[in-house]
């Protein structure tokens, strides 16, 4: 039959007539399923109403205060570096401005490229010199400054792994003394 | 409100910040309460307490005197729990949690069976409300744990009051579906633990 109808009669606190009740008494007589509804809503109701009331674990306004605070803290670290940005661009553009204004920002322009290439040209410069040099060079030299540019690499290498080994074992061994 | 709790109020209104912790001592098993019942665990519930009193602080100023101070706690209290749940899948109660909830409680009188009953029910309850959407969960937790009339809900959770009806009827169902889910559960059970021992 109309289900629907019953289960928002079961349900909903909605004021029914008498003989909407007399329809739903017989409705439940017949019907198992909607039985079980009723049965199961009305526990389900008094589980609540005997549920109890959960407090907060006791010095809740006390953490409340050290929460207020440290965030009024962060709020106010927060707001001086808010200022100071602010502040930044603020006299960034000023100075952007001011440098327009005196045609200074070209000159500063044109000196840093003017600075990048007279490097990138001294650089060239000094790696012809290598090249040269080495063209120079015996090959028995070159072996033996790859030998022992291997030998420090590996010297190096195992320093730092035995290193590290020593600083593990500490920081493992400062935890189990804490845990103890 | 009291006329004790309307002084606070007033004090904190004007900035007075003991006033405010006074408030938060007056309110703050109803915020728990309520947090607990919509998380589901007592650290959860009990950062979201903390973090409803933060937000009511910083907009005390809005606050519309003409309503009750409790409401608009549990309005924040509801919202933020709302946000909390929908950014992740509501867990269901450990009973490890539940332990450490109980070794927090100040009164140690229960009898060790009492407690076990007590556990039990809440888990039992908990696990009704769990997987119950959100906005459902907040309506169901306003009218039956804090006996919110269907108006202070809708103010509460700026919902409309058919909005409110329906949430609140699906809300019953699922509670009525999971108990009956929970007593055939048991039934298995049940009959299988006879099996075994037969």
């Amino acid at each position: 039959m109309k289900h629907k109808l019953f289960e928002s009669w079961i349900l909903d606190n909605s004021p029914i007539t008498k003989t909407e009740q007399q329809q739903l008494r017989e409705h439940l007589k017949a019907c198992p399923q909607c039985q079980r509804l009723q049965t199961a809503w009305l526990e389900s109701q008094n589980r609540i109403k005997s549920a109890s009331v959960n407090e907060p674990q006791p010095g809740f306004s006390q953490r409340w205060q050290t929460m207020l605070s440290k965030r009024r803290d962060l709020e106010k670290n927060r707001q001086v570096r808010r200022t100071l940005l602010i502040l930044v661009i603020l006299m960034g553009m000023a100075s952007l401005v001011y440098m327009l204004q005196n045609n200074l920002l070209v000159t500063w322009i044109v000196s840093a490229i003017s600075i990048i290439a007279s490097l990138f040209i001294y650089m060239s410069k000094a790696l012809a010199g290598i090249g040269e040099l080495l063209s120079e060079t015996p090959a028995l030299v070159y072996g033996f400054g790859f030998l022992s540019l291997g030998a420090i690499a590996a010297l190096l290498a195992s320093t730092a792994f035995i290193l590290w080994n020593i600083l593990k074992k500490g920081s493992q061994k400062h935890a189990y003394d804490a845990e103890d | 409100m009291s006329p004790i709790e309307a002084e606070y109020l007033q004090k904190a209104l004007k900035g007075d910040e003991d006033s405010f912790t006074a408030l938060v001592e007056i309110h703050q098993t109803h915020v728990y309460n309520l947090c607990y019942r919509m998380l589901g665990s007592p650290q959860e519930a009990e950062d979201a307490a903390q973090e409803t009193f933060w937000r009511a602080y910083r907009n005390l100023q809005r606050y519309d005197t003409a309503r009750p101070f409790t409401t608009w706690l549990l309005s924040i209290a509801a919202h933020y729990c709302i946000d909390q749940q929908r950014r992740r899948r509501l867990p269901t109660i450990e009973l490890d949690e539940l332990l450490d909830m109980e070794n927090f409680t100040p009164d140690p009188g229960p009898t060790p069976e009492k407690e076990a009953a007590e556990k039990e029910e809440i888990e039992a309850v908990q696990q009704q409300l769990a997987d119950l959407n959100p906005n459902d969960r907040a309506v169901l937790v306003l009218r039956y744990f804090h006996e919110f009339s269907e108006d202070e809900i809708c103010h509460t959770l700026s919902l409309s009051k058919s909005a409110v009806k329906s949430r609140l009827h699906r809300a019953r169902l699922h509670m009525a579906e999971q108990l009956i889910a929970q007593k055939n559960r048991i039934k298995v059970e049940g009959r299988s633990n006879e099996t075994q021992t037969v």
